[in-house]
């Protein structure tokens, strides 16, 4: 579904994205986990179209996103960790808006439908302007499903959801792999990724240190049944230099 | 201070990412102020070697003084109603100043001061040159200059801080909910009130003179040397400076200074009590309505969406987002007053030969295209920038940046011809030019229209700011500034082009069928090619930089 190959990422003089290579499967969620500053939102910024690789090659459902950026688009929805929305357009006007920019033009259903999924129907024809931080990340996460894309990427998806949202939200993204697309998330909520995960992949410094899951994690850090994946991702992280240079050299699973 | 030293680092640290940009517009402002600087100290020294007047040619030159301190102080009086509640109660750092610590007044006070620097700036800026030509020409006592600098600085201030105490009020009694709209329509409005009310006052009634007919012009500026307007705060600042040329300080001084100093004590006092309260109300906006009853999607929007597909959706978003965005659309009042300016102008011109209405009109050819160049700024060159935050909605959808660039482009077109083209009639009409002019005026003003529009969206998205405190700083970016850089070339040239025909028209003035002839053709065809010069190459160009863009 999602194809990385080398991708490197240069602001200037920093190297923010350091030759990852990363593959996804259709029909599974995959966590990217890392410390602050890893790179983990530069890898899904050029994955998303908001940022270029400096090199390196990204494929979506087939579509090189250099070559066929639309195409990688319209294959991909975003929900990012502070959306912002036109403050002047209520939510059903805005889903509209994107259903005409991505030419569905009998979208009507499914904006209806999304809204009531999402317990926006009741403020819909409200500006976004009077949403709370918590309705607006509903509304990105409508806007992001609209296109009904093949592979769904979230940055920190729980971020002003409450309670029933962070619920929905889980139940969403099992939901979606079910049926045969890709779930992207990046969070620093471990206790989430661990739930919802089928595969984790651990990035520092912008580069892949390690990729499996939970058991394979485990069996690659020699720790026991009971270790949390927060356990593993310290050890990960914090023992970088050691084990874990050996782990980035190892083929994905 | 320290509120207002990050800023400026800030701002320096924004102008020194772009040295070349700095470099170049540091380069235009030196070659204007030095002209500026070399022409009034040339019309001082011929005003005082003037044989038949040298008596009077002091109060001339006073009075010329006035005549300025009063058309800047006017220009900075409209800046300030239109930008006030954007920049005192919009911005969007606002927001972290007031969660801290910090005594509301000094934050109202920086704002203020942003208020005096982008409304004032430029003007101040201007006086300087003709502050310097006149202290030269009059071999001025060194305290001329810091006095005469100081009470301009003193006399723009005076409507920086009535703008700042309107703006106090206005969001104290604008109506809950919807303060931010109605403070700023209200604000905008008085501003348009407020240039009409100038021209009201038709001051061309005092250029009624041919320069030609010596005795007249004499008597033209023997009156012009004993109009007095000793009461309004330009005529201190007048007699403050001229007071100086000899190394005295005049009470007009302390006055200005006393009176900028009270208004600063007034709106400090005032920020006090209301500035933090009145921006909390500001926040308010009405709850999310709760509504069961989903609405079709209108006809219009439909027609556009599935006839112009991704462009047509952007146009229908547009629209909706200018209807309801005051500062927008409070553009279009701005835009009509000045229109209704330029049609009292031109009828209060006296025209007494056809010849003399068809030199006007020529002229007017080339003013339609300053004015919409200076229109296209406000209204063309930040469209793009207005995605503002919601931008990475457009960058993730599979949208052809083309698309974007070219509905800000289309969005805009229609307000912009509608503007110039009924210049151009109009002129025609008031001035009932001979056919050629007649047919000309529109349609140069036709061409400007869309030529000045691709220049603007196009540099707007070659230069996009999608993160500003608010949306006034846009037009005093540097894109802004090439932008009218380039404006100003287009102008020029077209002016030029449309020399030809007008020249024809002065010289036979019965000639009907200058259009259809080959030589007119051969103009409008130049004319098409310069237009469409102006238009593709900024919109490809911003189209490309656009697509480059990582925000």
């Amino acid at each position: 579904m999602l194809t990385i190959e080398s991708l490197t990422k240069r602001y200037g003089r920093t190297l923010a994205v350091d030759s990852l290579d990363l593959e996804t499967r259709p029909g599974e969620v995959l966590a990217l986990l890392g410390p602050n500053g890893a790179g983990k939102t530069t890898t899904i910024r050029c994955v998303t179209g908001l940022a270029s690789p400096t090199s390196g090659a990204i494929r979506i459902a087939g579509h090189d996103t250099r070559r066929a950026p639309l195409a990688a688009k319209a294959a991909t929805g975003f929900v990012p960790d502070r959306a912002w929305f036109y403050p002047k357009v209520t939510a059903r006007e805005l889903l509209r808006y994107i259903a005409g920019v991505r030419r569905q033009h009998d979208a009507e259903r499914r904006i209806e439908a999304l809204l009531e999924r999402f317990r926006l129907a009741a403020h819909a024809d409200a500006l976004t302007e009077s949403y709370s931080h918590g309705m607006r990340q509903r509304l990105a996460f409508c806007a992001a499903l609209l296109g009904d894309p093949q592979l769904f990427i979230t940055d920190e998806p729980m971020v002003g959801l409450d309670v029933q949202g962070h619920r929905d939200v889980k139940k969403l993204f099992r939901e979606l792999a079910a049926a045969g697309r890709t779930v992207i998330l990046t969070t620093h909520t471990l206790a989430v990724a661990e739930e919802v995960a089928d595969r984790i992949a651990v990035i520092d410094r912008g580069r892949l240190i390690a990729l499996g899951t939970m058991g394979e994690l485990r069996a690659l850090t020699h720790q026991g049944e009971a270790a949390t994946l927060e356990d593993l991702f310290l050890h990960l992280t914090e023992g970088l230099g050691e084990g874990a240079e050996a782990a980035s050299a190892r083929e994905p699973a | 201070m320290t509120l207002a030293a990050l800023r400026l680092r800030g701002a320096l640290r924004s102008l020194a990412a772009r040295p070349a940009w700095l470099a170049g517009s540091l380069l235009l402002l030196t070659a204007v102020t030095y002209g500026g600087y070399r022409l009034v100290r040339a019309g001082v020294t011929w005003i005082y070697a003037y044989p038949l007047i040298d008596t009077i040619a002091p109060a001339v030159t006073q009075r010329s003084l006035e005549g300025l301190f009063l058309m800047l102080m006017a220009a900075v009086l409209f800046s300030v109603l239109v930008a006030s509640i954007g920049t005192l109660y919009g911005s969007d750092d606002l927001e972290l100043l007031l969660a801290h610590p910090t005594d509301a007044a000094r934050v109202f006070g920086m704002k203020v001061l942003e208020l005096f620097v982008n409304a004032a700036g430029l003007p101040l800026l201007f006086t300087l040159p003709v502050l310097a030509g006149v202290g030269v020409a009059l071999d001025a006592h060194p305290l001329y200059y810091p006095v005469s600098v100081l009470a301009a600085a003193a006399l723009y201030a005076l409507p920086v801080t009535l703008g700042a105490l309107l703006a106090l009020v206005l969001v104290r009694l604008s109506p809950a909910g919807r303060v931010r709209e109605v403070a700023t329509a209200v604000s905008i409005s008085a501003a348009a009130a407020a240039l009409l009310g100038l021209r009201a006052l038709r001051p061309e009634q005092l250029l009624r003179v041919d320069p030609q007919d010596t005795a007249a012009f004499e008597s033209f500026l023997t009156a012009f040397a004993r109009l007095e307007i000793g009461w309004l705060p330009p005529a201190w600042a007048t007699n403050a400076s001229w007071a100086a040329l000899d190394g005295r300080l005049h009470a007009s001084f302390a006055a200005l200074v006393g009176l900028g100093g009270l208004g600063l004590l007034l709106s400090g006092s005032l920020a006090h009590l209301a500035f933090a309260r009145g921006w909390v109300r500001s926040l308010d906006t009405a709850p999310a309505a709760r509504t069961r009853a989903a609405r079709p999607t209108p006809a219009w929007e439909r027609f556009l969406t599935r006839r112009l597909g991704a462009v047509g959706a952007i146009l229908a978003k547009d629209a909706r987002v200018f209807a309801r965005d005051v500062q927008q659309w409070s553009q279009v009042i701005v835009l009509a007053a000045l229109a209704g300016v330029y049609f009292v102008s031109l009828a209060a011109i006296p025209v007494p030969t056809q010849q003399f209405r068809d030199v006007m009109g020529a002229l007017n050819i080339a003013f339609v295209s300053f004015i919409v160049a200076g229109v296209a700024l406000r209204m063309a060159y930040p469209t793009v920038s207005y995605e503002a935050g919601s931008y990475w909605l457009a960058q993730v959808q599979p949208l052809r940046k083309r698309s974007l660039v070219l509905a800000k482009f289309l969005f805009t077109l229609p307000l912009m011809l509608a503007l110039a083209v009924g210049l151009g009639v109009a002129a025609g009409r008031v001035l009932d030019l001979s056919p050629t002019l007649a047919f000309g005026a529109p349609l140069a003003a036709g061409f400007s229209a869309v030529g000045l529009t691709g220049l603007a969206v196009g540099l707007g998205a070659a230069h996009p700011r999608f993160q500003y405190t608010n949306p006034n700083e846009l037009a005093m970016t540097p894109g802004a500034l090439t932008f009218m850089g380039l404006a100003l070339l287009y102008a020029t040239l077209t002016t030029l082009l449309l020399a030809r025909p007008a020249w024809t028209a002065l010289q036979r003035p019965g000639a009907a069928a200058y259009w259809t002839s080959p030589e007119g053709l051969a103009v409008i065809a130049m004319l098409t090619a310069l237009t469409l010069l102006a238009t593709v190459l900024p919109l490809w160009h911003g189209t490309r930089q656009l697509t480059r863009f990582e925000g």
